[in-house]
């Protein structure tokens, strides 16, 4: 017997009704925190924000006018977007071998006076040892880590950086370009779980910084803009930053009795369960972005040096997307507006989600019968070359499915 | 493309590539969007020169022209509703030209064998990713100089009546321009017809009503 629907119907129907009841009191909360943002000074809210290190909740520091909102500019006559995706295989220990698949799928558009598209996907298996194990460097330590499951997403992000360098080069050089990536710049995979330090060299030291210098140096020859791409996003940041604002309490009581999701104490209990999208859904009219916020992720703040991670939000039409931006982009007024654009234009061409994200992603999707026929490929591949093939008993189990 | 060399020398345009086969009949992708050969048109897949040379070239008849999205699970969905005209659509998603794509049927109606044309179904059927170039009209005239082809052809249904009927009649008014007598070929061939459907007189009118110009 699979999931009981029956059941299980009961059980959303009553928590669509609780919702329903704190519909109300949401509304309240947000004319709280909205009064916050209106009456907030920028530049004294920053200055708290850099002071209040402690607090058990993130905050964003407003780099702009809380209340700040922008319209698009003109689009260029001719630009290009670049866009590159990831998809994985992960390690399988059902598979007589180890070890993974990452696919790497991009596309560049030109629009304007001479349209034109490159689509393409580029597979690549994993299976030395060196690419199975990240190890430490130093002789004296022997320290490794297995790549798969949140390491390997990991690893597919920085190959993803890469590969949005590789194909923003292939762009005609005399055109406005948006490299454009699906998700966050910020690995927020290597915050607070206790991975050793060497692991965070290799994959921002030796992984994403390189490949972000390579997109700033693009940038200094011609005109590019470095964007990633949120739709629905769930972050908190600037919510946090307006319940700094509100918050009446010293720093070591908030640090007893709040947690980074909940304040215990009136008034800054109003951000209790707010997201910062349902902020700037009250702010900003369709088009417009909002002022610029610093990540204060410490992920980014002590390692991503002069690719710190700031974002806007953008109301795109149908939905609160938020755009990050490294600082490089950020500190140029004609690049940030430009990507403001540009982001819009894509979304716009695709209907409500950037239009080269989702044709990356097409590109680089793997498939249930994708995994399905890689896994029977490395089986007949094995086979073929007398090496042991053996599954699992458990995998054997699910494939045939006794009666 | 001009790779397909016929046996008058003149060059064939390279249309498309075979993607599906049997002996009877076989589906091609065009390489550019929207660039099929017309309807009814004769065309040449393989033979000499290309993989599995060795193969007979095989002759087929366009009897059906598609276009839709490359990949089965993304539907096409309508982009138009602030375009002033419909190339505004193409160009501000250029990604389109690579994402949809024009297949081909075609009914096998002969092959070529030691330079001469057999309207027979080959021995076997053309190779999957082989090359369909357009006929020249030196091959056009050669191979619809005797009827033969128009048993296979009007054997071949696909479709309806009606739609076999319009492939037929549009096929010998495409030829009957490479002709040196054009008018007598088309009398020519609608008597076949009238041989070949000879219980059916109502079906013999309207398909030499369309056999006009």
């Amino acid at each position: 017997m699979a999931l009981d629907i029956a059941k299980t119907a009961a059980q959303i129907d009553s928590m669509a009704g609780h919702l329903a009841d704190a519909k109300y009191s949401r509304t309240e909360q947000l004319d709280r925190v909205m009064a916050a943002l209106a009456s907030a000074d920028a530049a004294e809210l920053a200055a708290r924000v850099e002071a209040s290190r402690g607090r058990p909740f993130l905050c964003a520091t407003p780099e702009d006018a809380l209340d700040a909102r922008y319209q698009p500019t003109v689009l260029p006559p001719d630009f290009c977007v670049a866009s590159v995706d990831g998809s994985h295989i992960d390690v399988d220990r059902h598979l007589p071998v180890r070890c993974y698949l990452i696919n790497i799928g991009g596309c560049v558009f030109t629009y304007g006076t001479r349209p034109g598209a490159r689509l393409y996907s580029q597979p690549a298996l994993y299976a030395a040892e060196e690419d199975i194990f990240l190890n430490a460097p130093s002789p004296t330590s022997n320290d490794s880590v297995a790549v798969q499951g949140a390491v390997l997403g990991m690893l597919r992000a920085v190959k993803e950086v890469e590969g949005l360098a590789e194909a923003a080069e292939s762009a005609d050089p005399a055109l406005p370009l948006l490299a454009l990536l699906d998700g966050s710049l910020v690995m927020w995979g290597l915050a607070g779980r206790g991975y050793p330090p060497f692991l965070r060299e290799k994959l921002l030291g030796e992984g994403l910084l390189p490949a972000l210098d390579a997109l700033q140096a693009q940038a200094m020859h011609r005109t590019l803009v470095l964007a990633a791409y949120v739709s629905l996003p769930q972050t908190t940041e600037v919510v946090n930053t307006l319940r700094l604002a509100l918050c009446q309490q010293r720093e070591d009581i908030c640090q007893q009795s709040c947690t980074s999701f909940r304040s215990a104490y009136n008034p800054c209990d109003s951000a209790n369960g707010l997201l910062d999208r349902h902020i700037f859904q009250e702010l900003l009219a369709p088009g417009e972005r909002s002022g610029i916020y610093r990540s204060n992720s410490s992920i980014t703040r002590d390692y991503y040096g002069p690719h710190q991670v700031c974002f806007y939000y953008l109301h795109t039409g149908s939905e609160i997307g938020r755009v990050e931006v490294p600082l490089w982009v950020a500190q140029d007024e004609n690049s940030l507006a430009l990507s403001h654009t540009l982001v819009m234009d894509q979304v716009r061409r695709g209907m409500g989600y950037p239009a080269a994200i989702a044709e990356a992603h097409e590109q680089a999707v793997v498939t249930g019968q994708d995994r399905e026929t890689f896994r029977m490929m490395v089986d007949a591949t094995l086979e073929r070359r007398h090496l042991p093939v053996y599954t699992s008993e458990k995998n054997r189990s699910k494939a045939t499915r006794w009666l | 493309m001009t790779d397909n060399q016929p046996m008058d020398g003149s060059a064939a345009q390279r249309v498309g590539e075979v993607v599906e086969s049997a002996s009877h009949r076989f589906q091609a992708q065009c390489y550019q969007l929207y660039q099929a050969p017309p309807l009814g048109s004769l065309v040449s897949v393989g033979g000499q020169g290309e993989v599995g040379g060795g193969s007979p070239r095989v002759y087929g008849v366009l009897t059906g022209v598609d276009t839709q999205g490359l990949e089965p699970g993304r539907p096409v969905i309508a982009r138009g509703a602030e375009a002033q005209r419909e190339e505004d659509i193409y160009r501000e998603n250029p990604q389109l030209e690579h994402l949809l794509c024009t297949r081909f049927e075609a009914s096998v109606v002969g092959y070529e064998s030691d330079g001469f044309f057999i309207h027979h179904l080959p021995p076997e059927p053309p190779r999957i990713h082989a090359f369909v170039h357009s006929c020249t009209p030196r091959q056009v005239m050669e191979f619809t100089r005797t009827p033969g082809f128009l048993d296979l052809l009007m054997a071949s249904g696909g479709g309806s009546q009606a739609v076999s009927d319009e492939v037929v009649a549009s096929c010998l008014r495409l030829a009957s321009v490479h002709h040196p007598d054009p008018r007598s070929f088309l009398v020519g061939s609608g008597k076949v017809l009238a041989l070949l459907l000879a219980s059916e007189p109502p079906r013999v009118n309207a398909m030499l009503r369309r056999l006009s110009p």
